[in-house]
C-alpha cells in the first residue's frame, strides 16, 4: 500500500520538504494529538469535527499521575480513527528530563493495515507541548 | 422560439464543496497522490482553505451583481429572507426606500387598588397581551398613588403585525406592582416590514412616475410612497380611468383592511401634487374588500401541530401581496399551503383546496382580505 507523499508537517509546515511512506502516517498521527478537538474546521469533511485531542491541555488539566494512566487509551482511540491504522500499542512512563522537568514518554507501536509497514516511534508529552523523539523505526 | 433565462440560474456562487472538488480534480490530473490524503493533512487543509476563501469572494461578487438587477435581488430576498441587496438597489437605482416594520403603540389604563406608591418612569413597566404573548413597555410615566387611575402610553417590544392588538387585549401587568390592576387598553396596529414583492412593485411603478402624462402607474406609485403621502397605511393601489369624464378613480387598501380617512386625504393630496395632470380629476376610494373563504384538506407526515395558524399567516401574506385587478388561483392557494408546511418540516404532503371552487379574479376596485379559513388534516 502506498501512503503517498505529503508536505512535511509536525507542528508547522516545512516548505520544500516532504514526508513519504510510513513517515506520512506517523506525522498524521502526531498531528492528531496536538490538535484540540473542534479547531480543525472544514465545510467538506465530516470527520473534521471529531478530529484531534489536546494532549498538553489534558495533562495540564488532570495532572501527570492521572494523565500517565489515561493517555494510552485516549491516544489509541484517536489513532484508530485513521483508516490506515489497524492496531496501536502505547506504553506511558513518567520521567524527569535533564532539566528536572516532569514529562510523559509514550513508546508507540503502530500496526498498519499493510502489516509489512508497521512502525514504532516515541513521543514526549508535557503540559506545554508534544515532541517527536528520534525517528520512525524501522 | 424564445426561452426565458433565469437570472438566478445564471448568477449563483460555487459552493465550498464544488470548489474543493474542482481543486482535487486538478490535483488528480497532474498526478498528485490525492487518494492518500487524510483529514488533518496539510495539503488537504490548504485545498479546503482555498475553497472557503474563494467561496467567500464568490458570495461577495454575486451580492454585488444582485445589486444591479431588481428582479434578481427580489428573488433572492423572497427565497432567503435576506433583503439587504434588494433595499440597496431600490434606494440607489429607483430612489425607493423600503418601508420598515412599525411598532404598535397602544395605551393602557391601570388603577392602584393597594396602598403602595409607584413612581413610574418611561421604560419601567411591562404589560402583556396574554392572547398573543406579546409584551409592551411604557413610554410615559407618572405617579401611581393609592386609589389612583393612570393611563400609560406603550410601545410594543417587537415590531410588526404580530404585536397588533384590539381594544382591551393587553390584560396583564408583567412588572410586579402589588395592588395595581389593568382596567382597559386601546387597539393599536403594528406593520410588518415591506415584503420583497411589494418593494419590487413600487420600484417598477416609479417608471410610471416619470411620465408627464400621469399614467396609472404614476398614481399608484405616489399612493404607495410614504415619503410623498406621509402615511404607511396604503400597501395596495389601483388606478382606473373613466375616459368619458376625465376622472381617475384610485382604489386603495392596506394589507388586510381599508385605510383611515386621514390616510385617504393624504393620498389625495399627494396625487394632486405629484401625479395629476391638467384637466384630470382624481378620486381616492376605498377598495372593495373581498373576503377569501378558503377550505382545504392536507395529508402527510410530520405536519406541525400549529398548521392551521401557519396556513392562515401564509395565506394572509398572499392576500396582502395581491393588488386590485389581480388573481388568486386554486394553485396559488395550494402552493402557499404546501410551501409553508414543508418549510415547517412536513413531508409527503398533499394539499387539496375545495373552496373557492375556481380561481378568484379581482376587478380593479377589489382586493382580497382574509376571510374564513378552514384547513383540516385528514
Amino acid at each position: 500500500m502506498s501512503y503517498g507523499v505529503e508536505q512535511w508537517c509536525l507542528t508547522s509546515v516545512k516548505t520544500g520538504r516532504f514526508a513519504q511512506g510510513k513517515q506520512v502516517v506517523a506525522q498524521a498521527l502526531f498531528r492528531r494529538v496536538v490538535t484540540p478537538r473542534g479547531t480543525l474546521r472544514s465545510a467538506v469533511d465530516e470527520q473534521a469535527s471529531s478530529y484531534g485531542i489536546d494532549l498538553p491541555g489534558y495533562v495540564g488539566a488532570v495532572g501527570y499521575p492521572a494523565a500517565v494512566q489515561a493517555i494510552p487509551s485516549l491516544v489509541r482511540g484517536e489513532w484508530l480513527k485513521d483508516d490506515r491504522v489497524s492496531e496501536v500499542s502505547i506504553a506511558a512512563t513518567l520521567v524527569t528530563n535533564a532539566a528536572g522537568e516532569t514529562e510523559i514518554t509514550l513508546d508507540c507501536d503502530v500496526d498498519l493495515i499493510d502489516e509489512d509497514e508497521s512502525f514504532s516511534f516515541t513521543l514526549s508529552v508535557s503540559d506545554q507541548a508534544v515532541a517527536f523523539i528520534g525517528s520512525v523505526s524501522p | 422560439m424564445t426561452s426565458k433565462i433565469s437570472l438566478s440560474a445564471l448568477i449563483s456562487p460555487a459552493s465550498v464543496a464544488d470548489l474543493y472538488a474542482a481543486g482535487l480534480n486538478v490535483a488528480t490530473r497532474v498526478g498528485l497522490p490525492v487518494t492518500s490524503w487524510r483529514t488533518g493533512d496539510p495539503t488537504t487543509a490548504e485545498f479546503e482553505h482555498l475553497a472557503e476563501a474563494i467561496n467567500t469572494r464568490e458570495q461577495m461578487t454575486v451580492g454585488y451583481i444582485r445589486g444591479g438587477f431588481l428582479s434578481l435581488a427580489a428573488d433572492y430576498a423572497r427565497e432567503t429572507g435576506d433583503a439587504a441587496w434588494l433595499k440597496i438597489v431600490a434606494s440607489e437605482m429607483y430612489g425607493v426606500d423600503a418601508i420598515e416594520a412599525t411598532y404598535a403603540t397602544p395605551s393602557v389604563t391601570v388603577k392602584n387598588n393597594g396602598g403602595g406608591l409607584y413612581v413610574v418612569d418611561p421604560g419601567d413597566v411591562t404589560f402583556k397581551c396574554t392572547l398573543s404573548d406579546k409584551t409592551y413597555h411604557n413610554t410615559s410615566g407618572g405617579t401611581l398613588s393609592a386609589g389612583v387611575t393612570l393611563t400609560f402610553t406603550l410601545v410594543a417590544d417587537e415590531p410588526g403585525s404580530g404585536s397588533t392588538v384590539s381594544a382591551n387585549q393587553i390584560d396583564q401587568l408583567v412588572t410586579t406592582m402589588i395592588g395595581v390592576a389593568v382596567l382597559s387598553s386601546t387597539a393599536a396596529i403594528g406593520l410588518d416590514e415591506e415584503s420583497p414583492t411589494s418593494l419590487e412593485e413600487r420600484c417598477n411603478a416609479t417608471l410610471g412616475g416619470l411620465s408627464p402624462n400621469g399614467p396609472g402607474d404614476a398614481f399608484e406609485y405616489v399612493a404607495r410612497n410614504p415619503d410623498l403621502t406621509g402615511t404607511v397605511e396604503v400597501t395596495r393601489a389601483k388606478a382606473n380611468g373613466a375616459s368619458g369624464t376625465g376622472d381617475v378613480n384610485l382604489f386603495i387598501a392596506g394589507p388586510s383592511s381599508t385605510v383611515s380617512s386621514g390616510a385617504k386625504a393624504a393620498v389625495l393630496a399627494a396625487i394632486l401634487k405629484y401625479a395629476t395632470p391638467l384637466c384630470i380629476t382624481p378620486f381616492v376610494n376605498d377598495a372593495t374588500l373581498v373576503p377569501m373563504n378558503v377550505t382545504a384538506t392536507i395529508n402527510g407526515d410530520n405536519i406541525p401541530a400549529d398548521f392551521s395558524t401557519r396556513c392562515q399567516t401564509a395565506l394572509n401574506a398572499l392576500y396582502a401581496a395581491t393588488e386590485g385587478g389581480g388573481r388568486i388561483s386554486i394553485s396559488d392557494l395550494e402552493t402557499t399551503i404546501q410551501t409553508t408546511l414543508v418549510a415547517a418540516g412536513a413531508s409527503r404532503l398533499s394539499v387539496n383546496v375545495t373552496a373557492p371552487a375556481s380561481d378568484t379574479v379581482f376587478a380593479n376596485y377589489q382586493v382580497p382580505v382574509p376571510g374564513a379559513t378552514a384547513v383540516t388534516e385528514v
